[in-house]
């Protein structure tokens, strides 16, 4: 995208400000990676909120507080327990995105590789939005549509909530791409609460092959309440992609998409459920 | 039609001003001011060519646009070593012939300077992390991974963490 003027405010309000002064013309900017895959708009400006103290990762009670303008980098760096998100950072290329690329941006702009949104939508993560009040989304409702397209001038995203990965949750991360700093040809994720020796809780996630990160509600209501036994789970993942059209990328058929979603989705599924059970087999 | 603004940054350890557009890139910037060791590669952010480091972390300048760099450290390649005393990977890249064509080189230089500043010794994992954006595609990465060995090794003092 090519802006035609850019703003650099010092505080969120005088950004809010800016941003629904300029109507529809108004573009917050933070990494700002994104805007090359952004079409022109007569009269677009830039307005950038790196510079508003929205950046760092706090440990809450149950879990982590992350600021918008986090960057990719920061959460690969952040070391505590029950943080996971550095394995999904780690794998969004290139090291030099990672250091610009935030976390506001990567969600807030959809596209079919997106991948943090998947580990969001798994962990029941929530997003904070700040317009004339704060509110706080879950990560199903934020990601239901484009979220750019849904708020209004003068809405920044200014927090994401997610919690503390510990057992009986566990989490599960996969990601294929043909080279390490090439877009996802197929992610997903899938986080598992157990309540004894049953699945309490499943969540599981896909992108790339599909038009946006997305739950498979279908598989996950298949397994829960189900005795914690992998040999369950292909025919749960076999009924979650009916009805999904899955899109081979970067010359792979749609029929490959398919058979390789349905063996990550496995995976991710497996990891989760030895994750949920400490690491045991 | 973009507005011209000015924009202040500390470049390779100077305090300049420039007249930029908001459409402008900080690699558009940079070559127009002289500083032509950045290369401009893919200019979607995924070859490194154009890596420079701002703020201590290596960025790609293609995507990055100039405005972004205002009050901010950016340090390119012009700024890193002379001809008389080269950086130490400068000097190791030349020993162990890790040069062939060149124009990868000064981005790779950039993102090993932003890491060895970070990192003096990484593990291999940390250095597949820093390196995963810088593209080569006349050496196979061998030589210029001699040259990174050489260079840990003799700036350390010791046995690099990473074994080959």
């Amino acid at each position: 995208m090519t802006f035609e003027d850019f703003l650099i405010p010092k505080t969120l309000d005088e950004a809010r400000e800016a941003l629904e002064t300029l109507g529809d013309r108004g573009y917050a900017l933070a990494g700002g990676t994104a805007f090359q895959y952004v079409a022109d708009r007569p009269g677009a400006t830039a307005v950038d909120i790196t510079r508003l103290g929205l950046r760092g990762i706090d440990r809450t009670a149950d879990g982590f507080r992350i600021g918008a303008t986090t960057t990719l980098t920061d959460l690969v760096r952040y070391r505590a327990e029950g943080w996971v998100l550095d394995r999904v950072a780690t794998r969004i290329p290139t090291h030099q995105v990672r250091n610009i690329s935030t976390v506001g941006g990567n969600i807030s702009r959809l596209f079919p590789w997106s991948d943090l949104p998947l580990a969001l939508l798994v962990l029941e993560g929530r997003v904070v939005v700040s317009s004339d009040e704060e509110r706080t989304y879950e990560a199903l409702e934020f990601f239901t549509a484009q979220p750019l397209n849904r708020f209004g001038p003068g809405t920044l995203v200014t927090a994401v909530i997610v919690p503390a990965v510990a057992p009986p949750l566990g989490f599960g991360f996969k990601k294929e791409s043909t080279t390490n700093a090439a877009f996802s040809l197929m992610t997903a994720a899938a986080a598992i609460t157990l309540a004894g020796d049953r699945l309490d809780k499943v969540r599981l996630a896909a992108n790339a092959a599909l038009p946006v990160p997305m739950r498979l509600t279908e598989a996950e209501a298949a397994l829960e309440g189900r005795p914690a036994d992998p040999a369950l789970f292909e025919a749960a993942i076999e009924r979650g992609m009916a009805g999904l059209e899955w899109h081979g990328r970067e010359g792979m058929s749609d029929e490959f998409a398919r058979h390789l979603a349905a063996v990550i989705l496995r995976d991710v599924l497996e990891e989760a459920l030895r994750a949920a059970k400490g690491g045991a087999e | 039609m973009s507005i011209e603004k000015t924009i202040r940054l500390t470049l390779n350890g100077e305090a300049r001003e420039f007249d930029v557009t908001a459409a402008e890139s900080l690699l558009d910037l940079l070559r127009r001011s002289g500083l032509t060791g950045t290369k401009r590669g893919c200019e979607d952010g995924a070859c490194g060519s154009c890596t420079v480091i701002m703020d201590g972390l290596a960025v790609n300048s293609c995507i990055t646009f100039a405005f972004q760099a205002h009050d901010r450290e950016v340090w390119t390649i012009e700024g890193i070593g002379e001809y008389g005393n080269p950086h130490p990977f400068q000097k190791a890249m030349v020993e162990r012939a890790g040069v062939q064509c060149g124009f990868c080189i000064p981005g790779i230089v950039l993102a090993v300077k932003a890491m060895l500043d970070e990192i003096p010794n990484p593990s291999g994992g940390e250095i597949l992390e820093h390196l995963d954006g810088n593209y080569c595609r006349c050496t196979g990465y061998e030589k210029i991974e001699d040259a990174l060995h050489e260079t840990i090794a003799e700036t350390v003092g010791e046995e690099p963490l990473w074994t080959r």
